[in-house]
């Protein structure tokens, strides 16, 4: 009887969330709209399993579908674990309301930045504006170097084109001083 | 008696009148003499007498001879007065031509002198219109090169952004790493992070 109600009690706290919502971080890996989608769809494939096998009773043997390292780090991070029914629900209601709601800045470089770069960079964002921003990256080669940042409503040209049409004047009155 | 009996009675008188008139006429000029007359006939023979042949000759000869020494002489007078009047004619000509010439020489000089200002002060004319047309054309260049300098300049700095980008874009495009940038983003998202920030946590 002890036994049974020990098993009862771990999977009642295997089944109650850690966290709220809120409270789950988003992992630096995780930059943008499409790999939050991912990771959704893999919570998702991973739920389906688990609901099949459930219907199912176990009666056939399949193997559940492979955690990425992306969703493998974003549980080490949180604390969760997917084979638990209520992590998979709070980490598939967190994954699909950061698909909702997350503040998106657009991030313009001259050319393919590297993961590391950007994981930098969201950091930047996710500590001093919104833990879950996300990037949405674009390629102007025009803009020779920096980068140029949309959010919402507004546009932050930090690119070198900006730079210098900021330095005209200076050499303007260079050209000038050459009479 | 008529007019016609008349007129041929005076006709008749006339007639008589006439006749008597030339009867006497032809008497005076026919044989009688006068005594002017007759010395004169009279001293006529005595000459014929006088100046015979001869005398004539001699006469004559004389004549001939002195006639030919005032001829000569006349000649030597002429001749003298010819080359006299010749040279001095000679020298009139030739101060008169001299005079001439110089005259006109003068006049050649003073029309090749007004001439000559003339052209002086056409050529100083030209001199002048052709500086004042290269001044103008000078001040319009120099006016125009400005302009173009100006609106090349201006041109030049409202594309200079995007030249000096296109340059940088050629010259180190590839070569610029974003790690190496990242300092200066984040140097420039700390700048504007108030905006950054308020602008993520309204929309959010």
């Amino acid at each position: 009887m002890v036994l049974k109600s020990e098993i009862s009690k771990k999977i009642e706290a295997m089944d109650k969330p850690k966290k709220k919502e809120e409270a789950l971080t988003l992992s630096l890996q995780v930059l943008t709209p499409a790999d939050v989608s991912r990771l959704n769809r893999e919570v998702e494939d991973i739920e389906d399993f688990f609901s099949t096998a459930a219907v199912r009773g176990g009666t056939e043997a399949k193997s559940m579908p492979q955690v990425s390292q992306f969703l493998n780090n974003l549980l080490k991070d949180n604390s969760l674990n997917i084979l638990h029914k209520a992590d998979r629900t709070q980490l598939g209601e967190f994954l699909s309301g950061v698909m909702k709601s997350a503040p998106i800045v657009h991030a313009s470089f001259a050319t393919e930045p590297r993961p590391e770069f950007l994981m930098k960079l969201i950091a930047w964002f996710r500590r001093e504006a919104h833990p879950y921003v996300l990037f949405k990256i674009g390629l102007q080669p025009t803009i020779a170097a920096g980068c140029v940042i949309r959010t919402t409503n507004k546009y932050f040209d930090f690119s070198f084109k900006r730079h210098f049409a900021d330095s005209k004047a200076k050499l303007g009155d260079a050209l000038r001083s050459d009479k | 008696m008529n007019v016609w009996g008349l007129g041929l009675v005076v006709g008749a008188l006339l007639i008589a009148a006439a006749a008597f008139c030339w009867m006497a006429y032809s008497l005076l000029n026919s044989g009688i003499k006068t005594k002017q007359e007759i010395y004169t006939d009279a001293a006529e023979k005595d000459v014929e007498q006088i100046f015979n042949d001869d005398f004539r000759e001699e006469l004559r000869n004389r004549a001939r001879l002195h006639f030919e020494k005032i001829i000569g002489e006349n000649a030597m007078f002429l001749q003298q007065d010819l080359r006299l009047t010749t040279s001095q004619l000679n020298e009139y000509m030739k101060s008169e031509i001299t005079k001439t010439l110089q005259v006109e020489f003068s006049k050649y000089e003073q029309s090749i002198d007004d001439a000559k200002q003339l052209a002086i002060a056409s050529i100083s004319k030209t001199e002048s219109a052709i500086e004042q047309e290269r001044q103008v054309l000078h001040d319009a260049l120099e006016k125009e090169f400005a302009a173009e300098r100006e609106h090349m300049v201006k041109r030049f700095e409202n594309r200079m952004a995007e030249i000096v980008n296109h340059y940088v874009l050629d010259a180190v495009g590839n070569e610029i790493d974003l790690s190496d940038q990242l300092e200066y983003i984040l140097g420039e998202m700390e700048a504007n992070k108030a905006e950054i920030v308020e602008d993520i946590r309204s929309g959010a």
